[in-house]
C-alpha cells in the first residue's frame, strides 16, 4: 500500500541545507500495526508527515496505492489527505470552539457530505471510541485521553486507507496511554492500518513492527514479537 | 465541502467574536448610511424638482409650440393641415391652437375715441362670469358669431362716462367693432391671476384677426415621452414643410433640456458628496483588513487542522474570504437601512420625499461586497498560503 523509495529530505537552514532523511526505502502493506521509534531530531516526524500526505516536497518516490504522491498537485494532495489518511496529533489538534461532534464531522464536510449524513456518521465513530452521547460536548471540558479519543475518533470518521499517530500518548499519563493504545489495536484487529510514532518503548512493544530510525536513516525493520503470542 | 457549509462556519467564526465583528462592521454601517442617506435625498430633490416643473398632475407631460412671424403679420402658423399632421403621431395626445394657456391675450382697442390696452379674455362657450350688468355673451352669440362684448366697469366708464351708456354701445379691439352687451366687475380673473377687463366670443375675434394671436400649439404627450426630442421632431418638420415656414419661425423653448441641466448639476453635486462619504468605506475597508488579519494569524492552529483533514488551499480562502465579505455585507445590510431611516427623518423637514430606489439597494448590496472582497483577500490569501508542517509542528 505504502511504499517508499530513495526517499530523502532537507531543509535550508541559512545558507547549509541541513539533511534530515536519507535514502529511506519503506513499503507498508494493508493491516499492519507499525511503530517507528527514535530519539528526537531523528527525523520520524518528518517521515511520518512525508507519510501522511503533509509534506509534499521531498527527493525520492512515494508510491501509494499506485499514485505517486509527488506528481498530485496540493488541490490532489488535499483530497488524498481527506479520504486516505487519519492523522493523530500528540497534542489532539482540536478547534477548541467547536463542538466535540463538529471537530469530528470537520473532514466529512471537506469530502462534500451533507450536514443531517454526517450527524449519524459522527455519533457511531464517537461510540466506537468509547465516548457515546458527547456530540454538544467543547473539547476543553474533556479530559486527555477524551480529547484524544476524539482526535481518533476525527481520524477514522472518513474511513481512511490507514491511520498515522504522532507521539499519540505523547501528552497522557500512563493509564490512559494503555487506554489509547488498547483502542488502536481494537481498530488494527479491525483492519485499519495503523502507523505511529513514539519514543516510548513500551509503547512500540506493543505495535507489530517496529522501524528504528537515527540520524535519519532506518537503523533497523524488525517483527516484534509478543510474549503471549 | 459545500458552500452553504462555508457560509455556516463563516457565521459561527463571527458570531463567535461578536464584539469585534460588530466593530468592525460599525465602520461600514456609517459608510454606507452616510451614502445611502446622500443619494436618496439628492435622487429625491431631483425627481420632486423634475415632477414639479415638468409635468402636469395627472403625469402628462406638455410643450409649447410658438410660431413667430417675420414680418409682424397677423398670419396663423398653425393651419388645419399642419394639426392634423402633427395630431397622427401617436405619442401626441392632444394638440391645440390656442392665444396662450388661459385664452388670454392683449389687444389694442379704441372705445368711444379713447385709445385703451385691454386685456382680453376670449371666450370659447356661453359666459358670464363677472357680470355686473347687462347680459352675458349667449350660446347663441357663440354659434352665430355675433361681435358681442363684455367690458369692466372701468373701460366703460373711460369710454362712456357711466356703466348704462355703455351698454349696446360699441368698442374697437384689433380694428373690428363689438357691441357691449354686457359690463363687468373690475375684478374679473380668470385662472386665479390672470385679471381681464374685455371678454370676446373667441370664434369672432379669431376670424376677424387672422387668427393672428392663435400661434401657439400646445402639445401633450402620453406618460413616458421624451418630449423634447419629440417636440424637437415636430419643430423641425413645422419648419422645413409647415404651412408658414416661409413667413416665420416655428420655436420651441425647450424646458425639458433646462430641467436636465439643472438635475445634471444636482446629480453631480450628490456624487460628489457621495465620493467624500465613499473615504469612510475605505477606512472601514481597511478595518475589515486588520480584524481579517487579526483572524488569522489568531486561528493558525484550526487552519492547519482543517488543512491537515482534508481542506484545500481555495476551500481555507474561501472560509476567509466569505467571512470578511459577510462582516461588510451585514454592515451594508444595516447601513442601507439606517441610511434609509435618515434620509427619511431629514426629509420630514424638507419639501420633498427621499427616493428609495432599487439602484440604490443595489448599490449599498454591491459596494459593501465589493470592499468585503477587496479588503478579505489579503488575509484570506495568507491563511491559504500557511505551510502545513510549519502550523502543525
Amino acid at each position: 500500500m505504502i511504499n517508499l523509495s530513495d526517499v530523502a529530505k532537507s531543509y535550508r537552514q541559512g545558507g547549509d541545507d541541513y539533511q534530515v532523511l536519507h535514502d529511506i526505502n519503506v513499503t507498508i502493506s494493508a493491516g499492519e500495526f507499525v511503530a517507528i521509534m527514535g530519539p528526537s531530531g531523528s527525523g520520524k516526524s518528518t517521515l511520518i508527515n512525508i507519510i501522511g500526505f503533509l509534506d509534499q516536497h521531498f527527493d525520492g518516490s512515494y508510491v501509494f496505492d499506485d499514485v505517486t504522491v509527488s506528481k498530485l498537485n496540493r488541490k490532489q494532495h488535499a483530497k488524498l489527505r481527506n479520504q486516505s489518511v487519519g492523522f493523530i496529533f500528540q497534542n489532539f489538534k482540536l478547534i477548541t470552539n467547536q463542538s466535540v461532534g463538529e471537530n469530528v464531522g470537520l473532514p466529512l464536510l471537506y469530502a462534500g457530505m451533507k450536514r443531517r449524513d454526517i450527524f449519524a456518521r459522527v455519533n457511531d465513530v464517537l461510540a466506537q471510541v468509547g465516548l457515546p452521547n458527547s456530540y454538544h460536548k467543547l473539547p476543553k471540558n474533556l479530559s486527555g485521553g477524551q480529547q484524544q479519543r476524539v482526535a481518533i475518533a476525527r481520524s477514522i470518521v472518513t474511513r481512511p486507507n490507514f491511520l498515522v499517530a504522532d507521539e499519540p500518548t505523547g501528552a497522557l499519563d500512563s493509564a490512559t496511554s494503555a487506554e489509547i493504545m488498547a483502542l488502536f489495536k481494537a481498530l488494527n484487529q479491525d483492519g485499519t492500518t495503523v502507523i505511529m510514532v513514539t519514543h516510548d518503548e513500551e509503547v512500540a512493544l506493543q505495535t507489530n513492527r517496529l522501524i528504528r530510525i537515527l540520524d535519519g536513516r532506518i537503523k533497523s525493520d524488525e517483527e516484534v514479537s509478543h510474549a503471549n503470542t | 465541502m459545500q458552500i452553504r457549509e462555508l457560509f455556516v462556519s463563516a457565521c459561527r467564526s463571527l458570531l463567535s467574536n461578536k464584539r469585534r465583528s460588530v466593530l468592525t462592521m460599525v465602520g461600514i454601517v456609517i459608510g454606507i448610511a452616510a451614502v445611502i442617506t446622500i443619494l436618496a435625498l439628492g435622487d429625491g430633490a431631483r425627481l420632486a424638482m423634475m415632477k414639479n416643473l415638468q409635468a402636469d398632475t395627472s403625469g402628462k407631460q406638455s410643450t409649447e409650440i410658438q410660431f413667430v412671424s417675420k414680418n409682424d403679420s397677423k398670419v396663423s402658423g398653425f393651419s388645419d393641415d399642419d394639426l392634423n399632421r402633427i395630431r397622427e403621431n401617436d405619442k401626441v395626445t392632444k394638440g391645440n391652437v390656442q392665444s396662450d394657456d388661459h385664452g388670454i391675450l392683449s389687444a389694442t382697442g379704441n372705445i368711444n375715441g379713447k385709445n385703451i390696452d385691454s386685456t382680453t379674455y376670449l371666450a370659447q362657450s356661453a359666459n358670464q362670469k363677472f357680470l355686473t350688468t347687462g347680459r352675458g355673451i349667449s350660446k347663441q352669440d357663440i354659434l352665430v358669431g355675433n361681435p358681442v362684448a363684455l367690458v369692466s366697469q372701468r373701460i366703460a366708464k373711460k369710454g362712456y362716462e357711466t356703466v348704462k351708456n355703455a351698454l349696446n354701445a360699441g368698442i374697437d379691439i384689433n380694428g373690428t367693432t363689438y357691441t357691449i352687451i354686457g359690463i363687468l366687475s373690475n375684478d374679473a380673473v380668470q385662472g386665479s391671476y390672470q385679471n381681464y377687463d374685455v371678454v370676446l366670443p373667441r370664434q369672432v375675434f379669431e376670424t376677424n384677426n387672422n387668427n393672428g394671436a392663435a400661434n401657439t400649439l400646445k402639445l401633450t404627450f402620453t406618460t413616458g415621452t421624451n418630449v423634447s426630442k419629440e417636440t424637437q421632431k415636430i419643430v423641425d418638420q413645422l419648419n422645413s414643410s409647415g404651412s408658414q415656414h416661409n413667413t416665420g419661425d416655428y420655436q420651441f423653448y425647450d424646458m425639458a433640456a433646462m430641467l436636465k441641466g439643472i438635475s445634471a448639476v444636482i446629480k453631480g453635486i450628490t456624487y460628489f458628496i457621495v465620493a467624500v462619504a465613499s473615504i469612510s468605506l475605505f477606512i472601514a475597508g481597511i478595518g475589515v483588513m486588520n480584524m481579517m488579519y487579526i483572524a488569522v494569524s489568531e486561528r493558525t492552529q484550526e487552519i492547519g487542522i482543517r488543512m491537515a483533514v482534508g481542506a484545500s488551499q481555495n476551500q481555507i480562502l474561501w472560509q476567509f474570504l466569505i467571512e470578511a465579505v459577510l462582516l461588510t455585507l451585514s454592515g451594508g445590510m444595516i447601513g442601507y437601512l439606517g441610511g434609509l431611516g435618515i434620509a427619511m427623518g431629514i426629509s420630514v423637514f424638507l419639501p420633498f420625499k427621499a427616493s428609495v430606489s432599487l439602484a440604490t439597494f443595489i448599490l449599498a448590496f454591491g459596494t459593501s461586497t465589493v470592499v468585503g472582497l477587496v479588503f478579505g483577500i489579503l488575509p484570506a490569501k495568507t491563511a491559504s498560503n500557511k505551510n502545513l508542517i510549519d502550523i502543525l509542528r
